[in-house]
């Protein structure tokens, strides 16, 4: 490890360090934008480099949009990175009860912590977990996956029922386009466009940020001005309270995130929205999520932060990227003649400790890079409603086209916006529908080769040892909850008659 | 609200009945052999279950306050000049299409002054376009620029 610090600790790689990070926070702030393009914009530019400095660069934007995507999340309700979806909820709800400092202040602070414990699990548990993240199978990921959508109606502040079926509508709308095994097209009503299904980006600007938009002119555009701001230092940062309800749930989110970040897929979405169910499931006052708690912001932010270590466990040591932006950081090693898996450690040991030492020094990075800029981001909600509706709107609409640069994307979005504002006006949430929309095309992919791996057996989800005792946890908590449940309404329904009686 | 939580309950149910027919229509296979029909069909069959189960719990639950509604109207205003553009954006382009956006959103929002509502306009549009152009995001140019600079797109 100090050997590593040796070397990401050099001039040249703590410069190109900041301007990955640097890149990394614009892109995740911009809606649109993601962190596979970015890297795959400015991977030419690698081609120069050495490969520390290239992977130091890139693995520096990986973790700066993790952050950059919970600003718009927290600021104007538009999740710039899809794991940002859920610090939505409590993350917009702070904002508007002015503490939007606080918000972004947790969310630099949790992504520190996350990283930085990311880091050392990666130092210390790497090779080990690798073989873990190898004996998920299919069976595996369809117990997690369900197991993880049906946490995800527990997102819900309301009904829970309302939670499950936006979850299962968000997974109808995943099935959308051509069958990824058979090659049939489903859904797509002879349309060229939907040949593809839902662009995730597209469904989410129009969701969040349209809807948003329409709800809040609905309420009253000139009220929504009224977002109480301040520039007080001690009130841009979390407060002593804040920081106690936060510490716990960072440390949990930053274990459950790198667990899940070593999974193929949405490590860092699942990660996120686990946590969050978690931390609603365990904490005193579960009625606070969804108005504006903070444990629902520093929980998924260390979640999916530390899931991006976690992304790098399979990449460095077995040489099998997890996920897109993995493959990317792949293709940057493979340019530059590098191969990462087994032998990475002792033939190019300056790489494997550069990389993990660089993501501590990019973490610091980070935080030292935001924390100014939280003043200038809260600054944002004093311009008055009626004025920063047209622009958010505006720049939802780039984001849209920059996908595909192609007006049906627009449509679509203004299509999903009008979606989302209804649902929301009948009581109907939509985090969960994100959530279930990215998740469902691997879910049927996994459930479906569990079938043909078992010839059609359902009993593999419960005769394999993961997927069994995933399954059997999952019943054991669900049981236990009901239990407790039951339990404290019958206490509070004694207290309630014992109060009832007098001398 | 509680007869809003009954319709969307009906219409739930019906978008699960729709997507049950089509994925009937599709082949299922087996589970075997799962075929594309499959996993739609047991999608659209739980979310009617849920849909219904929803509704009938919604019968026996108290009716909860309606939610006010205040600017109904400048919603409307808003999703058809948003439907607008996006039928003008492939013809006009992104310069042209954004002004006449903007303007009656800043109305719609409330800015009264026509004067402001013109600069605002102009001032998002080239501070918009500025930020394309750095980011090198293609925006539409539209029917009107390719006729008037046939240069700038080669075939």
């Amino acid at each position: 490890m100090f050997y590593g610090f040796s070397v990401a600790l050099q001039p040249a790689n703590l410069l190109f360090a900041f301007i990955g990070v640097f890149i990394g926070t614009v892109v995740g702030v911009l809606p649109g934008l993601g962190a596979s393009g970015a890297i795959a914009l400015l991977l030419p530019v690698t081609f120069g480099m050495d490969p520390v400095v290239a992977v130091i660069m890139v693995a520096g934007i990986y973790y700066g949009t993790m952050y950059g995507g919970s600003t718009t999340s927290i600021l104007v309700a538009i999740p710039g990175e899809a794991a940002s979806v859920v610090t939505v909820i409590d993350g917009y709800q702070m904002a508007r009860k002015g503490r939007a400092g606080a918000a972004l202040g947790i969310c630099a602070f949790a992504s520190f912590i996350a990283g930085t414990l990311g880091v050392v699990f990666l130092s210390f548990l790497a090779p080990l977990l690798a073989t873990v993240a190898l004996s998920f199978g299919p069976p595996e990921y369809t117990v997690l996956l369900v197991v993880g959508l049906i946490s995800a109606s527990f997102l819900a502040t309301g009904s829970k029922l309302k939670g499950l079926v936006m979850v299962v509508l968000g997974l109808i709308l995943g099935v959308v386009g051509i069958d990824p095994i058979s090659g049939t097209q489903r859904f797509t009503f002879g349309t060229i466009y939907l040949l593809d299904g839902f662009n995730f980006v597209v469904v989410v600007m129009g969701l969040f940020g349209i809807s948003e938009v329409l709800i809040t002119v609905d309420e009253g555009a000139e009220e929504a001005s009224l977002f109480p701001t301040s520039t007080r230092l001690r009130d841009l940062l979390p407060n002593r309270q804040e920081w106690r309800d936060s510490t716990v749930p960072i440390l949990r989110g930053s274990l459950v995130g790198f667990l899940l970040g070593l999974l193929p897929g949405g490590g860092a979405i699942m990660a996120s929205f686990i946590s969050y169910a978690m931390e609603k499931k365990l904490s005193r006052h579960p009625e606070k999520f969804g108005t504006g708690a903070i444990e629902g912001v520093a929980g998924p932010e260390a979640a999916n932060n530390s899931a991006t270590a976690g992304a790098f466990v399979p990449l460095l040591t077995l040489g099998i990227p997890f996920n897109a932006v993995s493959a990317l950081i792949l293709v940057a090693l493979m340019i530059h003649g590098v191969r990462p898996g087994p032998l990475l450690i002792s033939e190019h040991p300056e790489i494997f400790w550069g990389v993990i030492a660089s993501m501590y020094v990019g973490n610091l990075m980070l935080l030292i890079l935001n924390l100014p800029l939280i003043g200038i981001f809260v600054q944002l909600l004093r311009v008055p409603y009626p004025i920063l509706f047209p622009l958010i709107i505006i720049v939802t609409v780039i984001g849209t086209y920059s996908v595909d640069n192609n007006a049906l994307d627009v449509l679509c979005m203004l299509s999903m916006g009008i979606f989302g504002y209804l649902l929301r006006k009948v009581g109907f949430e939509l985090a969960s529908l994100a959530l279930a929309l990215i998740l469902g095309p691997l879910l049927e992919t996994s459930f479906r080769q569990s079938l043909i791996l078992s010839h059609g057996s359902l009993s593999i989800f419960v005769t394999r040892p993961v997927s069994g005792g995933l399954l059997a946890l999952f019943v054991a908590v669900i049981v236990g909850w009901l239990l407790w449940q039951g339990w404290s309404n019958s206490r509070l329904a004694t207290t309630r008659r014992s109060l009832q009686i007098g001398p | 609200m509680k007869m809003i939580d009954v319709i969307s309950s009906i219409v739930i149910i019906g978008f699960s009945i729709f997507v049950s027919l089509e994925s009937i229509s599709m082949s299922l296979g087996t589970l075997r052999s799962p075929g594309p029909g499959l996993y739609p069909l047991i999608l659209g069959l739980i979310l009617g279950g849920l849909a219904l189960l929803l509704g009938f719990l919604t019968l026996f639950q108290p009716a909860s306050r309606p939610r006010v509604r205040h600017h109904a109207g400048q919603v409307w205003a808003i999703i058809t000049t948003l439907l607008a553009y996006t039928v003008l954006l492939p013809s006009t382009g992104y310069v042209i299409a954004t002004l006449l956006l903007l303007g009656p959103l800043f109305k719609v929002g409330g800015i009264r002054s026509w004067f402001y509502t013109g600069l605002l306009a102009v001032l998002f549009t080239v501070a918009t376009e500025i930020f394309a152009l750095v980011f090198r995001i293609p925006l539409p140019r539209g029917t009107i620029w390719r006729i008037m600079f046939p240069e700038l797109f080669p075939v």
